[in-house]
């Protein structure tokens, strides 16, 4: 009897581990589309190319909780845009859309020296949703995504 | 072949455990030279990230991953660290504290004054910030910094990395953290280039020394320390090494480090690298480090790998006792170490 009882947790230990590893499987993501206008303040020139990244706006708990974490990215114009892609619901929360405008050309968000690239980021209010819309103004140089978020005055 | 590796650094251990101790230093043309690492990182299993788990994981054989939590914890323990400098005949290292919460996780500043706390004769702590919520909490942020470099003991640099703390090299709003290194005189440890680990940012702002160069010449006060002198880990490319040596030239408050070029991932171009820096006359700049534990066998095998690139590149022992020890306690202001 106390020979087996090891033996039996031992088994039990082992199938609950082997179900365990089964049942932790990645939850399918959401198809989303997101569309809207990517807006260039008057006098930058338009017809630069401009960079796309979509983020969670918060991933991950206790300690490593943190905003900003990136899910894919795609390239567009400025003006009217359009994108499908696959949120992974499990990985964050939210969604960010992040922008910027090559406006030399140069594959940089800005040089050190070179300082005219523009960027700008909106927050999808009403996330999750399967079609969102949202519009993005470029308005601010050289700025990185955490540049605009969380803001400071954060809600 | 990583886990081969291990499984021969385990087996090498386990001989050496039988052998004679450990010889202190490095010899180099008939006399023995002694040697810091600037460069090693403590932590633990749940200070990482999934995608950065997932990545230590990828060095153990499947159905045997439930040991990674453990195995982790006590590779990277101070207790760890010294048998490792022991094995590597290192007298003295730095130890790092990162607030990475998007790439390799967080090891606390007090975490790290822990491990340098079990000997503070070989362990040296550098001191990071948390950076991702700078518009909601910079200043306390700040304060907290300040605080530890300040109130810590055995604090004696800084360390941060643009790359997997995301934020860019130019951005002003974090040159207090420059100003604060500068007036406690705490020299700044900086990754430049990439580093293959998941969630890292590629782009230059992030990874190109040369958007760095506004603070260098705001904060002549501060020491920037440009890690891994612009070794492109994830594209294992030389990329920013000249750049890197360039800054080195023309600024006196700019230091080399060449952590991880001394890996098997980077040994297609550790020979060039060091025919750059003797080419370059940046000799007294280059302070050693490996960017260890990594795994068992890492920090010796980088610098046996590091010691044997200088030799063919004809170094002089002067140049390599510069490089190995005598370049880190001058930038420190900490006494040369003895064998």
């Amino acid at each position: 009897m106390t020979v087996k009882r090891p033996a039996t947790f031992v088994a039990t230990a082992c199938l609950a581990g082997v179900l365990a590893a089964c049942g932790a499987a990645e939850a399918p993501p959401t198809p989303v589309v997101i569309s809207g206008t990517i807006n260039v303040p008057d006098g930058v020139p338009t017809d630069g190319k401009v960079t796309v990244n979509l983020y969670h706006a918060w991933a991950l708990d206790g300690d490593l909780r943190h905003p900003i974490e990136e899910i894919e990215s795609f390239e567009a114009t400025a003006g009217a845009y359009r994108h499908a892609f696959a949120y992974p619901s499990d990985r964050g929360e939210g969604l960010l859309i992040y922008a910027w405008l090559d406006v030399d050309g140069d594959g940089a968000l800005c040089s050190p020296t070179v300082r005219i690239d523009r960027a700008g980021l909106t927050e999808v209010r009403g996330f999750p949703a399967a079609e969102v819309t949202a519009d993005i103004d470029l308005a601010v140089p050289c700025a990185a995504p955490n540049w605009f978020y969380p803001p400071a005055s954060a809600d | 072949m990583t886990i081969r590796l291990m499984l021969g650094a385990l087996c090498l251990a386990g001989l050496s455990a039988c052998g004679d101790a450990p010889v202190p230093g490095v010899e180099v043309d008939g006399e023995r030279l002694a040697v810091v690492d600037v460069h090693l990182h403590t932590g633990t299993w749940e200070g990482s990230p999934p995608r950065f788990q997932e990545r230590l994981g990828e060095r153990v054989p499947n159905g045997f991953k439930w040991t990674l939590k453990f195995l982790t914890d006590r590779w990277l323990s101070a207790e760890h660290i010294l048998s490792e400098l022991d094995d590597a005949g290192i007298s003295a290292a730095g130890v790092f504290s990162v607030y990475s919460p998007h790439t390799t996780g967080i090891a606390t500043n007090q975490f790290v004054a822990d491990v340098v706390a079990a000997n503070p004769d070989r362990l040296f702590g550098f001191a990071s910030i948390r950076l991702d919520q700078w518009n909601l909490d910079s200043a306390v942020q700040l304060a907290a910094f300040e605080d530890a470099l300040t109130r810590l003991p055995h604090m004696i640099g800084v360390k941060l990395a643009h790359a997997h703390q995301q934020f860019r090299f130019d951005d002003a709003r974090f040159y207090q953290i420059y100003e604060i290194a500068g007036r406690l005189s705490k020299p700044v440890y900086l990754h430049t280039a990439t580093s293959p680990n998941p969630g890292t940012r590629l782009e230059p702002p992030y990874t190109d020394p040369y958007y760095l160069e506004e603070a260098i010449v705001r904060y002549p006060q501060t020491i920037f320390i440009l890690g891994h002198s612009g070794w492109d880990s994830a594209r294992r490319k030389l990329t920013y090494v000249d750049a890197c040596i360039d800054l080195a030239r023309r600024y006196d408050n700019v230091y080399l480090e060449p952590g991880a070029l001394g890996a098997a991932r980077a040994a297609e171009v550790l020979p060039d690298f060091v025919r750059r820096i003797k080419a370059g006359k940046v000799i007294h700049k280059l302070i050693y480090g490996s960017d260890g534990p990594q795994y068992p066998g890492y920090i010796s095998s980088h610098l046996e790998n590091f010691v044997a690139a200088m030799q063919a590149a004809d170094y002089t022992a002067d140049e390599m006792r510069m490089i190995l020890a005598a370049n880190f306690s001058r930038v420190f202001g900490l006494p040369e170490f003895e064998l």
